[in-house]
Order: C-alpha cells, then structure tokens, then sequence
C-alpha cells in the first residue's frame, strides 16, 4: 500500500469514483486518482510547462514581450485575453513585440497585470524559465 | 458593501463522481426527495459522445463525453416536472451576486455555473481554463460564501471577488452568471415517467442524431482518426491527442470512464425500482463497457507514459478497441430503445 502512495503525485483531493464488477455490480469509493491517470495529468501540465520554457528563451533573445511569457503561463490565447482585457486582439498582438510593450501606458499595464493577478513590476519582469 | 447579518442554509454537501449531476441530486435531497447521483444523472440525460477535430481545445481536437452544461438540471426538472428557475446570463456582475444574495436570504440554495481557472479552493492540477463547471451556493457570512462543490470531499468557501471572477470567467462556454435553483416540488413525483423520457432522448442523442460526429457515429470517427495518428501527426503530438482523451474520460468529476460508470449505475437503480428485466441488462452491458473503457485508458496511459517502441501498432490496437467500445454502447442504447417500463 505504502509503495502505491509513494507513486501518487497528486495528492491534494479524493474524488468519487464509480466501479463496476460482474458480480458485484456497481460500487463506489472515494479515492485519489489513480497512479497511471496521475501521470497523463502530469504530461498535460508538462506540455504547458516546455511551452513557457519555449517563450522564456525567445524572450532572453529579445524576440517576444514578457506579456508572451504570461500568456503561456496562464495558457490563454489570444481570444481569450481579448476578452479578459477588453483589447483588441490585433492591439495585443502588437504588445507580443519587446519594443512596444516597454512603451505601454501605466493604464495598459495595470489592466494586464490584474487579469494575470501579478503585480506590474513582476508583469515587466517574469520569473523567466 | 452592505454589511448583512450572516446566512447559513441547512444544505447538506455530498460528494459526488460528476458536478452537475451531484448538485443537481444534492439540491433534491434539500427538498426532501432522496435522488441519487446516477438517477439525477441519468434522468437529466447527462451521457453523451460528440468528437469535433477541427476545433482545437487546449492544442488537442475536442471531444466530449457528457451533454451540454445545465441539460442535466434543466432536464431532470423538466422530466419530473418540478418548478425550477435558470437564469442563462446576466448583464451585469453586480446584479448577478444580488440576486444569489436574494436567493440565500430567502433560504434557497441556488446553482452556480463557473469558471476552474480561478477556483481558489480547487488543487492547482484541476485549474485549467474550463467553464463548464457546476456548484452550489448556500451560505453567506459577511464577505464569504459557503460552497457546496461534489468534486471536493468537503464545502468549500470563497471570499466575494473570487466568486465574482469564477462566475465571470471568459471563454468557451462563459457562464456569464448563469444560476438556478428549484422553485417548489410536488408532492408525487412521477419518477418512473421521468426515466422513460430520460431514457428516450439519451437513445435519440446517442445513435439517431443526424450528424456523424454526435453518438456512437462519432466515436467510430475518433477510432479510425486514432488509427492514423502516429503516421499523420508524428509521435508526440499523437501520444498528446491520446493524453487528451485520457484526460477527458478520467479526469476531474467524471465519476470515471467518461461518465459510463454513473450511467450504469442509473440504469441498474431504475431497472431495480421498476422491476424491469431490460432495464438490468443494459445495466449489466453498460458496466462491461465501462471496464473496456477503463481498459481503453489504462493502456493508453501506458503508452503514452512509456513511448512505446511500435507506435503504429500500438494505435491501431487502440483504434480497434474504441471500435469495440462503440459496438458495446450501440448494444446498450439498442437494448433500451423500444423499452416500455
């Protein structure tokens, strides 16, 4: 038993899970998920974490705006940070380029940094990866 | 803000496999009808199959496997014929919490429509940008509201802003305020024409839709497209459409096997209150499927954790196995379809 709950990444919530068996019919328990499912879980998040890594370097190199590195981070596109904001997704992909994010308004600032929930010091200088 | 005299409703949370259905059948219970999961569940048609891979959800072709949010409530209300009230959208945020705080004042528990990215009380590997979620709202003191959400084994509470921001989450399905709650229920309610209705339009969505992506129709789509994964999209990328798949049928409040599990078990509860032979095979059938289900997954994580070193094969056994899979289902939903209780 303990070797199945060294396996356990997640442990933070037990859900319900329904079971069925022939003879017994259904059953339920309240149980983590289990180990195989936990890794599928695990390679989603990984994937959202190599993209960030992906957008973290093309930052370093001067290529894409920090607002690209919370976009992955917080997995929105471009659609959705338009309706997040109130921008205009063509205005938001403008500010994707280094050169007119350094030049953005207080205003547009504060506005992304409260739908990213961060302040607009860290907004202007993410924890690049 | 208002400062108000704190509101507690008697409302009593239970966890359940599936969000809306467990709130749906917790709400019941308030009222004095004990209605299990799966019944709710099974009544309010929440099963279904649709697999739409032209639209790109979180960079995987979307899928899924229960019916729209707020058809289980909505239905399950209708077919029982209990007074009930939604509000699909509000205009304004502001309106949107003063009316839930009318509801509590008047003692209503009242469903919520919500957004995961930001659920503060959710564990950080369920935040994902999915708004289809459901909870129940039954109390308020000062600026924090009592949850009642099945997906967690405890109630739950959020401060004011927070129930704001899940509440006006953005994107695909925004539930834009949406809230509900039971008016009244009768005294006699007529369970056993709720499951034939429930039963009737689960058959029509499942393998009569006219549209070859929606039911047992599409899953055979999703077979044949998984077969030709790995040759079309590379590896990865099909080993990541695979772990999406896997993530929707396991995931979060599922109650396991993308809702297959809930379903038999409504089928089974019905079959015993009615005394229906039929009723308890398809029972029995839809189990079996639900375990060539757990199957299906069980192998796909294994290939997807190891990266198998015969990818083609590997995704043509899968592919046939969700051709198995369909079979079973349309076994089930033909067992059912002429079935008089």
């Amino acid at each position: 038993m303990t070797e199945k709950q060294d396996e356990l990444i997640y442990r933070n919530n037990r859900e319900l899970h329904y079971s069925f068996d022939p003879e017994q019919g259904y059953t339920r328990k309240v149980d983590y998920q289990y180990p195989g499912n936990q890794v599928i879980i695990q390679q989603g998040w990984d994937v959202v974490e190599s993209r960030v890594r992906d957008v973290s370097a093309r930052i370093k190199e001067g290529k894409l705006s920090p607002l690209s590195y919370y976009m992955e981070k917080n997995q929105m596109e471009l659609p959705m940070l338009s309706d997040y904001t109130g921008f205009m997704r063509w205005r938001i992909k403008r500010h994707l380029k280094p050169g007119v994010f350094s030049r953005l308004r207080p205003a547009t600032l504060a506005k992304y940094a409260s739908v990213f929930d961060v302040g607009v010091n860290e907004l202007l200088n993410p924890p690049l990866t | 803000m208002m400062e108000s005299k704190p509101m507690m409703i008697n409302y009593i949370h239970r966890q359940a496999g599936h969000c809306e259905s467990g709130a749906t059948s917790n709400l019941f219970n308030y009222y004095g009808i004990q209605m299990s999961e799966p019944m709710a569940f099974g009544i309010g048609t929440g099963i279904y199959f649709s697999y739409l891979p032209f639209i790109k959800l979180m960079f995987a072709p979307m899928m899924s496997f229960r019916n729209l949010p707020n058809t289980v409530f909505h239905r399950s209300m209708k077919y029982l014929g209990v007074d009930a009230t939604v509000i699909k959208k509000f205009n304004d945020v502001k309106e949107s919490m003063d009316v839930l705080d009318r509801n509590l004042e008047k003692g209503i528990p009242t469903g919520v429509q919500v957004g995961v990215f930001n659920l503060t009380f959710f564990p950080p590997e369920y935040r994902q940008h999915y708004n289809m979620h459901n909870m129940v709202v039954y109390g308020k003191e000062g600026n924090l509201y009592h949850i009642s959400d099945t997906v967690m084994e405890h109630p739950q509470t959020l401060t004011y802003d927070d129930l704001v921001r899940v509440r006006w989450a953005k994107g695909a399905f925004a539930p834009k305020g949406k809230m509900y709650w039971i008016n009244h229920v009768p005294e006699e309610l007529d369970i056993r024409y709720g499951v034939e209705q429930g039963i009737k339009k689960s058959v029509y969505e499942m393998t009569k839709v006219p549209f070859w992506l929606v039911g047992i129709k599409g899953m055979r789509v999703m077979a044949k497209d998984i077969r030709k994964w790995p040759k079309k999209h590379g590896n990865q990328k099909a080993a990541f459409y695979l772990g999406s798949i896997l993530r929707m049928a396991e995931d979060f409040g599922t109650g396991g096997a993308g809702f297959r599990y809930i379903y038999g078990a409504f089928l089974k509860e019905s079959g015993q209150k009615f005394d229906n032979k039929a009723l308890l095979e398809a029972a029995d059938l839809m189990g079996r499927t639900a375990n060539k289900w757990r199957e299906f997954t069980y192998l796909g994580a294994r290939n997807c954790k190891n990266r198998s070193s015969q990818p083609i094969e590997d995704y043509v056994t899968l592919g046939d196995m969700m051709m198995e899979i369909a079979g079973m289902e349309e076994q089930v939903f033909k067992r059912i379809e002429k079935i008089k209780i």
